[in-house]
């Protein structure tokens, strides 16, 4: 009956803290709490994709709070990915503006900190820190989503460096980042799809580029189609080796998933209506103490995956997990949101309203983005059937 | 603490490999309790983890106890080891009461039942009433009961009480106990003013939460192995993508209930935290105990099959002591009633 065997062994939770943390969460705290009493933002939802405030990333760079984890001489602050993660959840939290500097910081940053040239690092770090450089991704394309290995895009040796020619598309904020990293091909006799990728930065102002937007239902502009025609590259635009782009973008993605936005994206609207429950009295202490119950146990795993990643491990089926489950609470909790709207009634002010409507538009995109659930649950899956 | 909780959770489970086998479940559950399997437990400490060596105890914190009763969930113990270790060994160290080999149970009324405490002038307690759903009641000689205002500790023999045998849908028992008795001082022992009723409660949440993710790991082991092993349409139902989704669906309730649950264990008395890991499990229990019968087919339903030792139990847990809609309600009227925002309660 308890024979031991080794099927989800590998995949366990530990429930740990962040550790001594509360200092630096009452100083974010207390500078967004400012912020919004000085008008420099009002809560939103969904704000990692859709607030962009270049003026706000740079005042989080000025106070150290993008690239914390990086080498000082990068213009990092080098703590911990536990005090970076507080800093994260906290500007989610409170509906912050982040998307500017979102993908440069999360993902573009760490990727030139393990496989990009010192100069590439002096070139693009200590700017994405200040919160003054921003990246957008260019992996998907109009034939591959899922399928991420079978993208056309081609990087042609031109000279020194290459010509890329392809289409990009979904490309969140790639209208007002400065650069965009691409994955093309960049070796077509390859056996498997997945080897002969590489990933490239591309100036979006260079010759050859042309971002077109793709507005979503409700005319939201943060998707574009990104053309490029033959966009010269230089050898130093290459990131880590050639080749060898899968591999690199699949490290990438570990980070990706599993942080708190895959969570707290509809926070700020849960929050607020929370707030106008409490203040008329109506009895919503059922479906709120089961969201907490649910939030509580995503964001111990997330803190989880966390520490793991700060101890050097490579928690991908943890990650794999934060993501798919979170995301789907996301979307559930469009309905709670709906319940406790109905609750609040009259009292529900026409800005959290219209934040409902939102929050029902972009609901479709949360199990959707980073990795669709599908995809998600069949790497689950293949690491616990191994 | 990482390795002595490895060391302990490897002795543990061999002891229970042994004794936990389909055929001595289906006798325990016929007997009530399976009094051999408590014997080897005792044999090895693992009766008393938690409580001080020079109360009988094998010593030991909260979360060398808490782990000990997720293996003991994974292996559906039929044995009172939430009961006599986890909240009863906790209670006796703290009143410095000595720890046998006899198991205990803790009393722990719903606040609707009629049980009435009162003191007497000779420091004697008399307590009166009854109360129903007591987990191993008819198999313990000791009922434990926190009594409040002053904060004690009461040892009611088994003896005097009139016992009615029933149990819950997995078939452990849980008896109505009905009290009309004179305890003497020496059956009462100070408590802390911290230790109230409602700590005993938050401890068997907290105990129910360890052995719902425990008996939740192991469902997700044979559900995974089984559905590596069946094959239909000449490959094992594993392959395809519908079962190897509700597999990771299965392994990600694990994974939430364990997070929160271990969460609690490092929190100590974070009585949010308890509450949250005790709803989000019953919660794990539902979803999880579906897919993992959903994956089985007709199997998952045969009693020769061992799913439904850890299933059924998965069931009654969820709303032993309090209901999940009770104790997520608890936890709704915490936050909302509290003065903190929503996000200061959840960072707490």
């Amino acid at each position: 009956m308890t024979d031991d065997h080794a099927a989800a062994k590998g995949v366990r939770f530990h429930g740990h803290g962040l550790g001594e943390v509360n200092v630096l969460r009452a100083e974010v705290r207390s500078f967004l709490r400012d912020a919004v009493a000085n008008g420099e933002f009002e809560p939103a939802i969904d704000t990692w994709i859709g607030s962009f405030d270049a003026a706000f990333s740079a005042r989080l760079g000025g106070r150290g709070w993008l690239g914390m984890t990086w080498p000082t001489r990068y213009g990092g602050g080098d703590r911990s990915g536990l005090e970076r993660f507080v800093v994260v959840e906290e500007l989610l939290a409170a509906g912050a503006p982040v998307a500017a500097h979102w993908f440069a910081e999360r993902q573009t940053g760490p990727a030139l900190l393990r496989y990009g040239t010192e100069t590439q690092r002096q070139t693009y770090l200590p700017e994405i820190a200040a919160g003054r450089c921003f990246f957008a991704i260019g992996m998907s394309e109009p034939d591959s989503g899922s399928d991420l290995a079978s993208v056309r895009t081609r990087a042609v040796p031109a000279g020194d460096g290459w010509r890329i020619t392809g289409t990009k598309v979904w490309t969140s904020q790639a209208h007002r980042a400065h650069h965009l990293v691409v994955l093309a091909r960049t070796d077509r006799e390859t056996a498997r799809p997945h080897d002969g990728l590489s990933q490239f930065i591309v100036d979006l102002d260079a010759p050859g580029v042309t971002v077109r937007p793709i507005p979503t239902m409700g005319g939201e502009h943060h998707f574009n189609e990104v053309a490029l025609d033959e966009v010269a590259v230089p050898r130093e635009g290459l990131i880590g080796v050639e080749g060898e782009g899968w591999s690199q973008v699949m490290s990438e993605l570990v980070h990706e998933r599993s942080g708190p936005e895959r969570f707290l994206s509809l926070y700020p609207l849960v929050s607020l209506l929370v707030t106008v429950c409490r203040e008329t009295g109506d009895d919503v202490a059922q479906p709120v103490g089961e969201l907490v119950a649910e939030l509580a146990a995503l964001r111990a795993m997330s803190v989880d995956v966390a520490v793991a990643l700060q101890e050097g491990g490579k928690p991908e089926v943890e990650a794999a997990i934060v993501k798919d489950m979170g995301t789907e609470f996301e979307q559930r909790l469009v309905a709670v949101c709906r319940d406790l709207a109905d609750q609040g009634a009259t009292a529900v002010p026409a800005r959290v309203r219209a934040l409902l409507a939102l929050a029902q538009l972009r609901a479709p995109s949360f199990t959707l983005r980073g990795g669709t659930n599908e995809i998600l649950r069949g790497i689950i899956a293949r690491r616990v059937l191994a | 603490m990482s390795d002595e909780i490895d060391a302990l959770r490897s002795l543990a489970s061999g002891l229970f490999t042994d004794h936990c086998t389909a055929s001595r479940l289906a006798a325990a559950e016929e007997a009530g309790w399976d009094p051999e399997l408590w014997e080897a437990l005792c044999g090895s400490g693992l009766h008393a983890v938690g409580v001080r060596e020079d109360l009988g105890g094998a010593g030991g914190s909260v979360r060398h106890a808490g782990e000990l009763l997720m293996a003991a969930g994974g292996a559906a113990a039929p044995v009172p080891l939430a009961e006599s270790m986890f909240v009863g060994g906790w209670l006796r160290d703290l009143a410095g009461v000595p720890v046998t080999d006899r198991p205990v149970t803790v009393l722990s009324p719903a606040t609707e039942q009629a049980l009435r405490v009162r003191t007497r002038d000779d420091g004697g307690v008399d307590v009166q009433g009854t109360v129903s759903n007591v987990p191993y009641g008819s198999v313990c000689d000791t009922l434990l009961l926190v009594a409040d205002d002053p904060s004690r500790l009461l040892l009611v023999p088994s003896s005097a009480c009139d016992i009615t045998p029933s149990t819950n849908l997995a078939g452990e028992p849980r008896d109505a106990v009905a009290i009309d008795i004179r305890l003497e001082a020496n059956a009462v022992r100070p408590l802390d003013a911290t230790v109230t009723s409602r700590s005993v409660r938050q401890r068997y949440h907290l105990a129910r939460a360890l052995l719902t993710s425990g008996a939740l790991r192991r469902v997700a082991e044979l559900t995974v192995i089984y559905a590596g092993e069946r094959e239909q349409f000449g490959r094992p139902i594993a392959t395809f993508q519908a079962v190897g989704h509700s597999l990771a669906r299965l392994v990600g309730e694990v994974g939430a209930c364990e997070a929160l649950s271990r969460r609690a264990l490092r929190t100590g008395d974070d009585a949010r935290v308890v509450l949250a890991a005790r709803v989000r499990a019953a919660m794990a229990a539902t979803r999880g105990a579906e897919l993992a019968h959903q994956v089985h087919g007709a199997i998952g339903l045969a009693s020769e099959y061992p799913l439904h030792y850890l299933t059924r139990r998965l069931w009654a847990w969820r709303d032993d002591e309090a209901s999940q809609r009770q104790i997520g309600r608890t936890l709704g009227d915490d936050v909302m009633g509290c003065d903190e925002d929503l996000w200061t309660f959840l960072t707490a």
